[in-house]
């Protein structure tokens, strides 16, 4: 399994896309796809304090991809998508009520530009990710303390090699800080790395991406295990309660809704014996 | 006298006989005279060997040791956790014992299949059939509860999972999905007591087991069609399957009806073998 946590929804509002944006997209899903990718994750960035979030239909993704026919496509050949939102967040005063994202989108995430909020998206049980803007010098310095404390609660930390790949220079230099100082900050721990591929062509094969981050001091080989983490947690908030009893048997993997074929059960013969076994003895017993 | 002052009576009751116990007792609260308890010293005597000795005139101290002593015995045996935990392992020693003799018997007779029932052992072991009855039982509860009727599907998913949260699982067959004991893996049967902290299951080789649940996942499959009346083998299509995710359901059943589940981190809810998919 490889996953990609995030590609990019070309829009930052709420405008429907342009044909020449849905192309794009159409073009980063295919390279992605040939380049192993089974599980994408589209993100859908806002900027909360500039634009008005609606009462309902929240999600764009969902509802302007159930028109894009060459996603069934995909769909069919066994790729899994999964809608992130991104919620850019300056004032912690207004980031406080998180609750209405978690029912429409999978996968939800923050990205603190100052470092009140930073405190604030690692205090909420609600986040999953925590995300940086790595093409720009960050403004505050991250703190041990802060950072551990979203460590202890489960909550992953973001690389995104967008901005590594890129021709502009001065984006690499802000990366390599950003990212030294999240590995020492984090202690290598609970770190996930996904693309944010603007473009196509800025996609690269995940283990180039990871042996280069090993050469720069990225030491656990735990980031498999970090995505499973964030897409299986993802899938249990609608398929389970409160993560006790599940439907289905590997959430991440099938799409189960309700019914299903008894073949398709993991030695779903043992079952089928155990019934027929009880139908024989009430027959016996009367 | 004695029943007034029960202290001062058992310790001078141990050194005087008991004529002179009211005696001194009677003394020691008169007017004009400063309270005191004159005593002799007395052998140390184990309180076994007193129970062994006892005569008409028993001290006081002794009696109430052995009374004492008789209830902790009552207590010990007429509560039902010691009692079913003694059961557990009577039934765990017997598995052991059989699991020996049949060894020795391969060896010793040279064959390779050997017919379990045979031994007296085995006379002492819980039997598989005589819990079908309860499973049927669970059947017509769940079907009862998760509301399925002659539809063939469910309604409402999210109503049932908070149902199957605090539903009652004794009864219950189910079948060890994945766990990070690698030796319980595939491991199935019907739940006969569902504790904190492990599903005891009986198998189907009428063997007793327990199964821990943290790091295990458990599968279970509901019928929705009505097995009494209509034929099993044409109706494949019609289940549904659940899982229990045993880390996250570490409560007993009355505790679990009340419980405010909270999501936590699921790292640990990822196991080695999906990594190869």
């Amino acid at each position: 399994m490889l996953a990609d946590l995030n590609i990019p929804w070309p829009q930052n509002d709420y405008t429907p896309l342009t044909t020449a944006q849905l192309a794009q997209l159409k073009n980063t899903i295919i390279t992605a796809e040939t380049l192993g990718y089974t599980h994408l994750a589209i993100n859908f960035t806002v900027n909360i304090h500039e634009i008005k979030i609606p009462g309902n239909d929240i999600n764009p993704i969902i509802k302007q991809l159930d028109n894009f026919e060459k996603l069934k496509e995909f769909t069919a050949r066994g790729l899994k998508f999964f809608s992130r939102i991104t919620l850019i967040i300056e004032n912690p005063n207004q980031g406080q009520n998180l609750s209405k994202f978690l029912g429409s989108f999978n996968i939800l995430s923050i990205a603190p530009t100052t470092e009140k909020a930073l405190i604030l998206a690692c205090g909420n049980s609600d986040v999953d990710i925590i995300t940086f803007d790595y093409s720009k010098r960050m403004n505050f310095y991250l703190k041990h303390k802060t950072v551990g404390g979203g460590v202890k609660k489960g909550i992953k930390f973001e690389i995104c090699y967008n901005s590594l790949v890129s021709s502009n220079s001065l984006e690499k230099q802000s990366f390599l800080t950003t990212f030294n100082n999240l590995v020492r900050v984090s202690r290598n721990q609970n770190l996930v790395i996904s693309s944010g591929a603007t473009s196509c062509l800025n996609l690269r094969n995940f283990n180039n991406v990871l042996t280069f981050c090993k050469n720069l001091g990225f030491r656990e080989n735990k980031v498999f295990k970090n995505t499973e983490s964030v897409l299986l947690g993802a899938t249990l908030k609608s398929k389970s309660y409160k993560q006790t009893v599940m439907i289905g048997e590997n959430p991440v993997h099938e799409d189960v809704t309700g019914k299903r074929n008894i073949k398709e059960i993991d030695s779903g013969d043992v079952f089928k014996e155990q019934l027929k076994r009880i139908k024989l003895n009430k027959q016996a017993t009367k | 006298m004695d029943k007034k002052y029960p202290l001062e009576a058992s310790l001078l009751s141990r050194s005087h006989p008991k004529d002179k116990v009211l005696q001194l007792l009677e003394q020691r609260y008169a007017v004009n005279v400063i309270p005191n308890l004159p005593l002799s010293p007395v052998e140390y005597v184990k309180s076994s060997n007193i129970t062994e000795t006892i005569n008409d005139n028993t001290s006081l101290l002794t009696k109430i040791r052995q009374e004492n002593n008789k209830q902790n015995r009552t207590r010990e045996q007429s509560c039902a956790k010691v009692a079913f935990k003694n059961f557990i392992k009577s039934q765990q020693y017997w598995q052991r014992q059989l699991k020996l003799k049949i060894i020795t018997f391969k060896k010793a007779n040279n064959v390779k299949n050997v017919d379990q029932t045979k031994f007296k052992e085995y006379k002492k072991l819980i039997k598989f059939d005589d819990f079908l009855k309860s499973n049927e039982l669970w059947i017509d509860y769940i079907r009862d509860l998760l509301q399925i009727s002659n539809t063939k599907s469910l309604q409402n998913v999210q109503q049932c999972l908070i149902r199957l949260s605090s539903a009652e699982y004794i009864g219950c067959f189910i079948r060890v999905l994945k766990a990070k004991n690698k030796q319980l893996q595939g491991k199935s049967g019907i739940v006969i007591y569902d504790s904190k902290n492990y599903f005891i299951v009986v198998e189907k080789g009428d063997k007793l087991k327990l199964i821990e649940k943290k790091g295990t996942l458990f599968s279970f499959v509901v019928p929705l069609f009505d097995y009494e009346n209509e034929e099993i083998d044409e109706n494949d299509d019609n289940y549904a399957e659940f899982t229990i995710i045993g880390s996250r359901f570490q409560y007993r059943a009355p505790d679990r009806s009340g419980k405010k589940f909270k999501p936590k981190d699921t790292d640990d809810l990822i196991y080695d073998e999906d990594h190869s998919k």
